[in-house]
């Protein structure tokens, strides 16, 4: 298993945040956990993140703990957070320059995936000259250049208009299709949380607490107009159901 | 590379109000409704200029120089207190306090201290510009480094970075506008600063060069060093803007430099 949650709560000022979460993510799978705003998504990212630690339970990524360990798995934000102050080429090598590889290797190694990510011709432009769709490929870019074994994506589609949101869905199913970068996404879209993922984790009540989860057959996502159908409208009802809204 | 100095956009109305304002200092000394000693015409002044150019050059070269040293130090001393006292909250709520304390200091009473402490060289004068530049870039500084996005430190940390590539990737390049915006305000501060520290004592310089024509009433010729301190200051100021641009790329596209 590539990352293993087991039994991790939190609580900030005797407040009970998150409660017994367990989850799992498998090698190139796309899971999405889903629950309202102030359901502790954030406070369950930053705990895999790294960046704070859990009252109780463990994190492992490929069966090690990564507990207070920022800089084992990628995250990417709902802001995109480029540096307006460096170009697009110099913003997705961020990750590689940390980590200290020189920036004429760093360059080289991400040149190819500009015209994956549909940057081509952008590489030197500043993150202002680019459009709110743009902004957020290069900021997946820059996430996949971090060039670990799972992305932490947390919210990343919910700053975009909903035409622009659609047609970066699409364009994401599509790059993953190629480049099989295991997710755990962020969403509060229930669409959103369907249409992209191979499962979803249902986070509701306060304490938050796994209240389902949900595997989407692969045949569903091949299948033409999944959005429309029945078995999507089932699905949606369930959720609805288990969020008790 | 196209670069637009901003004074060049600025219409030429404060142009023509400083035409208006020289013709009208030339009628009132040419007519001598004001004696010629008591205040020299515009021509006078020029003529002065002219006279003395290369006693003014080799005076001004010297103040540039104690101004351009005192700046550079005084920027290096700002720019780092402000990293320090942004990395330690002890330490910025116990300089803090103190270094607005030392701003109530008239600090060009205490030129002749320091010519009494160091003598009629290049140090005092060094130092004293040290005294008035560091602060305001020290204060914008640490506004500036504040101002970081504090989202963007946390993806940083993801990525595993350490204080050190923090402090360069995103703190110091937020903060670029701050520092310009303070050199602006310190490049003529040293240039004040020098004049001053040479009217205390010196055997060069403006200041100097000031003094010794006050005390011959020639006061064309004062007239003539004025205008000079005058310009070279706004050159300074106008090439501080040129390295803004040219340091800031991504900003030429806005409205705001």
């Amino acid at each position: 298993m590539l990352l293993q949650v087991e039994h991790v709560s939190k609580s900030f000022d005797q407040k009970t945040i998150i409660k017994d979460i367990n989850l799992h993510v498998a090698q190139g799978e796309i899971v999405s956990l889903l629950g309202i705003s102030g359901s502790g998504k954030t406070t369950l990212f930053n705990i895999i993140a790294g960046l704070s630690q859990p009252d109780s339970g463990s994190v492992l990524l490929q069966d090690r703990s990564i507990l207070n360990q920022p800089g084992q798995v990628s995250y990417m934000l709902q802001k995109d957070l480029l540096m307006p102050y460096r170009t697009v080429a110099n913003n997705v090598i961020l990750p590689l320059l940390i980590t200290g590889i020189k920036k004429k290797h760093a360059l080289i190694k991400a040149a190819p995936l500009f015209a994956e990510f549909g940057l081509s011709g952008y590489e030197d432009k500043y993150p202002a000259d680019l459009s709110g769709g743009m902004r957020q490929r290069a900021a997946l870019l820059r996430t996949y250049l971090f060039d670990k074994p799972l992305a932490l994506l947390d919210e990343p589609f919910s700053a975009l208009d909903a035409i622009t949101k659609r047609a970066l869905h699409t364009w994401y199913l599509d790059i993953m299709a190629k480049i099989h970068l295991s997710t755990l996404l962020i969403t509060h879209d229930i669409d959103e949380a369907l249409v992209l993922s191979n499962r979803i984790y249902v986070l509701a009540n306060t304490p938050s607490v796994i209240s389902d989860e949900i595997a989407i057959p692969k045949a569903l996502h091949d299948a033409s107009e999944f959005e429309l159908s029945n078995e999507f409208l089932q699905l949606k009802r369930r959720i609805i159901a288990d969020l008790h809204i | 590379m196209k670069i637009k100095l901003k004074s060049t956009s600025i219409s030429l109305l404060p142009l023509a109000v400083v035409i208006l304002v020289l013709a009208l200092w030339y009628v009132v000394t040419a007519t001598g409704i004001v004696p010629r000693f008591f205040l020299p015409g515009p021509f006078d002044v020029l003529v002065a200029f002219q006279e003395d150019f290369d006693l003014l050059m080799a005076n001004m070269w010297v103040t540039l120089v104690e101004a351009f040293w005192g700046l550079l130090l005084g920027v290096i001393l700002g720019v780092s207190i402000a990293i320090i006292m942004e990395r330690f909250d002890l330490l910025y709520r116990a300089i803090y306090p103190l270094l607005v304390l030392s701003q109530t200091i008239p600090t060009y009473a205490i030129a002749p201290i320091l010519i009494l402490w160091f003598g009629y060289g290049i140090l005092p004068k060094v130092l004293l510009i040290i005294v008035t530049t560091f602060f305001p870039v020290a204060v914008e500084m640490l506004t500036g480094l504040r101002s970081a996005d504090q989202d963007l430190i946390k993806l940083m940390q993801t990525m595993g970075s350490n204080r050190l590539q923090i402090l360069w990737y995103v703190k110091l390049p937020a903060s670029l506008e701050h520092f310009f915006a303070s050199l602006r305000i310190s490049v003529s501060y040293s240039i004040i600063g020098a004049v001053i520290a040479e009217w205390v004592g010196g055997d060069a310089g403006l200041g100097v060069y000031m003094t010794r024509v006050m005390k011959v009433y020639a006061y064309d010729k004062m007239f003539a060093v004025i205008v000079l301190i005058s310009l070279v200051s706004l050159c300074l100021i106008l090439g501080v803007d040129l390295l803004q641009r040219l340091t800031m790329p991504w900003k030429r596209g806005e409205k705001a430099l």
